[in-house]
């Protein structure tokens, strides 16, 4: 029984070992990449709406537009970040913000703009990211929000 | 003799267990990864005015209507927990926003178009969650038309 099976060539041993190795490790870096370009979304509690009109991100262009909370904003550095900068609640940073916002229409005009912002902000705090949207030229924003589940 | 093949054949079991525990770790790594920590967002569009003005109709023959005016004020913490106002005689007096958005849904049934431009305008201090609810109701009751204002009282 031994010499038959040392007999047999090795390559047709069913080693599937390696390959589900490498296919497995391929899956994992395929979703640490795609998580990494998601992680623009800053950490915030988000509106609650029951039956919001939602709908699917088509294949624009999309920059999120993040509204920092009061608490954060030291650490992050500014009240509104977009693409990984950060920008003041000021006249200055406002107009560097719609400067920034222009830009980003100026290379792609169909870009739509995701605002982010925190369930409890001011409302003037996030208006001001929207008029500096529409200064900027951007035709579209997607607003973010949380589904409510029906609770009665 | 007895002994080597002995040896040799831990040898080959204890070999077994290297990849069986690579695979777990690696499936347990996929999982990890593929589990959803945190509640799913959900986004919906506004279409922004240009330069501040206000667009044009899409129906180049629709009647220039005026602009239906809602305004909105927080009470409290809780989602719902707010008060509107308009003085639009379409809409009656609603004050909740289930009242509102009967009232939206009845005027958009009856008088107003689709192509009804709604303007929301909150108070100062306005929650941002209360200003998106107002809207999200607005829009889904039939006027997908609207556009948030700058705060005033």
């Amino acid at each position: 029984m031994p010499r038959r099976g040392s007999t047999r060539p090795p390559l047709l041993e069913p080693n599937l070992t390696p390959m589900v190795d490498v296919v497995f490790l391929l899956i994992v870096f395929f979703i640490v990449v795609a998580q990494i370009t998601t992680s623009e979304r800053l950490d915030l509690t988000l509106p609650r709406l029951r039956d919001a009109p939602s709908v699917e991100p088509g294949d624009e262009r999309r920059v999120v537009l993040n509204v920092a909370p009061r608490d954060q904003r030291e650490t992050l550095g500014g009240a509104y970040l977009v693409a990984g900068d950060a920008f003041a609640d000021d006249l200055a940073g406002v107009g560097a913000l719609t400067d920034r916002l222009a830009a980003l229409v100026a290379r792609d005009p169909g870009i739509a703009v995701t605002v982010r912002a925190d369930r409890a902000e001011a409302y003037e705090r996030v208006h001001t990211a929207l008029r500096a949207c529409a200064e900027a030229g951007v035709a579209r924003v997607n607003l973010v929000s949380e589904p409510l589940e029906f609770v009665r | 003799m007895r002994a080597r093949r002995r040896t040799r054949g831990a040898m080959r079991l204890g070999a077994l267990f290297t990849p069986l525990i690579d695979i777990v770790f690696l499936l347990l790594m996929y999982f990890m990864l593929v589990a959803q920590f945190k509640t799913r967002e959900e986004q919906f569009r506004l279409d922004l005015p240009r330069d501040g003005g206000i667009p044009a109709p899409r129906d180049p023959f629709a009647l220039p209507a005026d602009p239906v005016r809602i305004a909105v004020r927080s009470l409290g913490d809780e989602p719902g927990a707010l008060r509107v106002r308009t003085d639009d005689p379409a809409l009656g007096s609603p004050e909740t926003l289930e009242e509102l958005a009967r009232a939206v849904a009845d005027a958009a049934a009856r008088s107003l178009g689709v192509d009804q431009l709604v303007l929301v305008r909150p108070e100062p201090g306005t929650r941002w969650e209360h200003a998106l609810e107002v809207v999200s109701a607005i829009m889904r009751a039939g006027l997908p038309r609207v556009h948030l204002l700058e705060a005033s009282p």
